[in-house]
């Protein structure tokens, strides 16, 4: 039998034009790294859902103008070591290849988490700096707040999910080569499942096709529907309305939110379904619980507790109802965030102050709120010796 | 209205030598020993708030360095950096250049070290050693348990008592003279019983009843302490209490953000205002009970909003309680 070979990687685009419906990206990449120049933005950021050719623009570039790739992906991140180890030579250092160039891929940038990638995200950082030849990263989720900083790094570019009209056409394109007839009405529908994850409807052509000359509409429920990841209201849906571990669990892992979004999410629906006061008050208490063994983990490198907190939070709110309620709750996203975004202004003028005040009562700015009320009072009636600005006065006076 | 500018009093009276620090005749003592030898150790000052740990140390560096004591001196506040990193750089910067004057070290003071996690705080105990011939450190906390131990056994401890109300009233009676004030017994009782040995919330709240009242007496002083109090905080345990927990969290949600209070002075606030609560005798205990135990939370914890809807939660289930 022959060797098994992906096809995801046996039809991985050649050149940057065999890419799938991501014209503008493959543009914006292939400027960047012709034109690039030290002095400028080092790094590009490709974002975007998985398997929709980001890893694939960037071997396709290298291909077509000759360049050597050096490839790096999140089993490299651990330590600043092994990323120095990787690429700390490579990127100052000329190609050994016979080649025109080097082109340097930093894969699944999102995959090096906190702080468990001890110095991993500062050695990436100097490698940017230090670089002499391009480097293009890529990222599911470049909005995670440990990225902030690399994000001001490099220039931004979206991937979208690859439409469906293209992924008929590159999937039919692959059963022609393959020699394998399928129905038009198979592809369609591979293609709809995927919803715009071009590697995965790839995958499920090959697994469809697997022993068969002609494939028809019949084999269709052979393949798996793909489970995608679940809308955070599913999440909510599971966790809320169900007891079932297995259930909970599955929701929880396959959700498009982190266990810390998912968090957020519960803190603002629990008292929407739930309506005992028991009920609410073990909820919140098992969030209590679980958010402790984070300070744990954040204090002192527990990493080993990180289970026990997603355990905690999402049994501890699924098992605190006595009964599933028969109820629709339309659940809400987290408030807080919304906000903090509008009371921004409140915030920023309350710090200046705080810090003026700080420094001229040798205190903390926390304390110095503490403090705010009194210094409201007085200035209603007097004039205090502190350099404030008109709306800053007018802000104290409003405190209390 | 008048239009004169007031200096802020806590500052006005702020002690400038050691002799006149109120209270704290221990740390005095010690801290004179130093002046006369002219040589220290790093320190730590531990102790509740506005018991006198910074006029301590400005005083220490008063009688150190003299007129050159502003450029001997680093003040820097644990809470307010964004991180060991940026204290570090200024340390630096700070220890760079030679102490004026004819004294060989600088000193640095780190106020609420106890805000330092014990990762920052290992970080900072290498900072110290590395500059032990040009700077002395001394660290101001509320715990000194909340110091990682190397560094408490790098440093000679002092340990500030909260203030006695013999000696706030002394400290209020001498801003009073100096300032002209009526001040009246009642008056007096009153700021001692609201303040509870915190002298820089004494200060501030003798200064605001003076600001809106000629005579202070306990009306005066109350009416000031109950519109300084933050009401917002009793309304939203009140509405927990009652039963509105979702009201209740929606308050809780705006004294966080636009008042910007961390979750352990929050937590304060409710206690006290909870003890002041006419209710049953075992809700009373439930929800002491209740108070300390997230109050420990929000310390271990990572997310101070989080914790504190968990102990509305708890509050608003014993409201509901027969």
């Amino acid at each position: 039998m022959n060797e098994f070979i992906p096809w995801a990687e046996k039809y991985r685009p050649k050149s940057t034009k065999e890419v799938v419906g991501q014209n503008l990206a493959v543009e914006k990449a292939l400027d960047f790294v012709k034109n690039f120049r030290k002095e400028k933005t080092k790094a590009l950021l490709l974002y975007g859902p998985p398997g929709n050719g980001k890893t694939s623009i960037v071997q396709a570039i290298a291909n077509e103008l000759n360049y050597e790739l050096i490839e790096m992906n999140t089993s490299d991140f651990r330590t600043a070591d092994s990323i120095k180890e990787k690429i700390g030579h490579a990127v100052t250092q000329q190609s050994l290849l016979f080649k025109k160039g080097k082109l340097i891929l930093i894969d699944e940038i999102d995959g090096i988490y906190g702080n468990a990638d001890r110095g991993g995200l500062p050695a990436i950082y100097k490698v940017l700096e230090e670089s002499n030849y391009p480097i293009i990263l890529t990222a599911n989720d470049p909005w995670k707040s440990s990225l902030k900083t690399l994000r001001q790094k490099c220039a931004l570019v979206q991937m979208k999910r690859v439409d469906i009209r293209s992924e008929v056409n590159k999937l039919d394109e692959i059963a022609k080569k393959e020699g394998i007839e399928v129905e038009e009405d198979v592809i369609h529908e591979i293609a709809r499942l995927s919803q715009g994850d071009l590697r995965a409807a790839i995958n499920d052509l090959q697994t469809i096709c697997q022993g068969r000359k002609v494939v028809r509409k019949e084999d269709l429920k052979e393949i798996e529907a793909r489970i995608k990841e679940v809308q955070i209201f599913d999440t909510l849906l599971a966790i809320f309305k169900s007891k079932d571990k297995k259930i909970i669990f599955d929701a929880f892992n396959n959700s498009d939110k982190s266990p810390d979004e998912i968090l957020l999410w519960l803190v603002e629906n629990i008292p929407k379904e739930y309506e005992k006061p028991g009920e609410i008050a073990e909820a919140f208490n098992y969030l209590s619980r679980a958010d402790v063994f984070k300070g744990r983990i954040i204090h002192n490198q527990a990493w080993g507790l990180q289970s026990f907190v997603n355990e905690l939070m999402c049994l501890g709110v699924a098992f605190a109802k006595r009964e599933k309620y028969h109820k629709f709750t339309r659940y809400s996203p987290p408030g807080i965030l919304v906000k903090m975004g509008r009371s921004k202004f409140a915030r920023a003028s309350r710090d200046k102050v705080a810090e003026k005040i700080g420094k001229v009562c040798h205190c903390s700015k926390k304390r110095a709120v503490e403090q705010f009320p009194y210094f409201s009072i007085i200035l209603k009636k007097r004039k205090l010796e502190i350099e404030l600005e008109k709306e800053e006065v007018e802000y104290l006076k409003k405190y209390t | 209205m008048t239009n004169e500018l007031e200096e802020i009093w806590t500052e006005k009276y702020r002690p400038k030598v050691l002799e006149d620090v109120v209270g704290q005749t221990e740390v005095v003592k010690r801290l004179k020993a130093f002046v006369r030898s002219k040589n220290l150790q790093n320190l730590l000052f531990a102790g509740p708030a506005g018991t006198g740990k910074t006029t301590c140390a400005i005083a220490l560096a008063h009688e150190l360095f003299g007129k050159e004591w502003r450029n001997n001196l680093l003040e820097l506040n644990a809470s307010d950096e964004r991180g060991i990193d940026i204290i570090r750089n200024k340390v630096k910067n700070f220890a760079r250049s030679k102490p004026l004057g004819d004294v060989q070290y600088k000193i640095i003071y780190l106020d609420e070290s106890d805000a330092l996690t014990r990762e920052a705080q290992q970080a900072l105990r290498r900072t110290m050693e590395n500059y032990t011939r040009t700077c002395r450190f001394i660290l101001a906390a509320n715990y000194s348990s909340k110091i990682i131990d190397p560094i408490q056994s790098r440093c000679a401890l002092f340990r500030f008592a909260p203030l006695s109300d013999k000696e706030v009233e002394e400290r209020l009676r001498y801003i009073g003279k100096k300032e002209e004030l009526h001040i009246e017994e009642s008056g007096i009782k009153a700021i001692l019983e609201i303040a509870r040995g915190d002298l820089r919330n004494a200060i501030n709240l003798l200064q605001a009843t003076a600001a809106t009242s000629k005579k202070i007496d306990e009306d005066a002083v109350y009416k000031v302490s109950s519109k300084a109090k933050p009401k917002d905080i009793e309304e939203c345990v009140k509405l927990a209490l009652s039963g509105k927990f979702d009201e209740a969290r929606k308050k809780l949600d705006s004294i966080i953000i636009n008042q910007g209070l961390a979750g352990e002075d929050v937590i304060r606030q409710i206690h006290r205002i909870v003890l002041g609560l006419d209710i049953p005798e075992e809700k009373l205990v439930g929800l002491l009970d209740k108070i300390g135990e997230y109050d420990f939370r929000v310390i271990e914890g990572s997310d101070d909003r989080l914790q504190l809807d968990a102990l509305l939660a708890q509050i608003y289930l014993i409201g509901k309680e027969k």
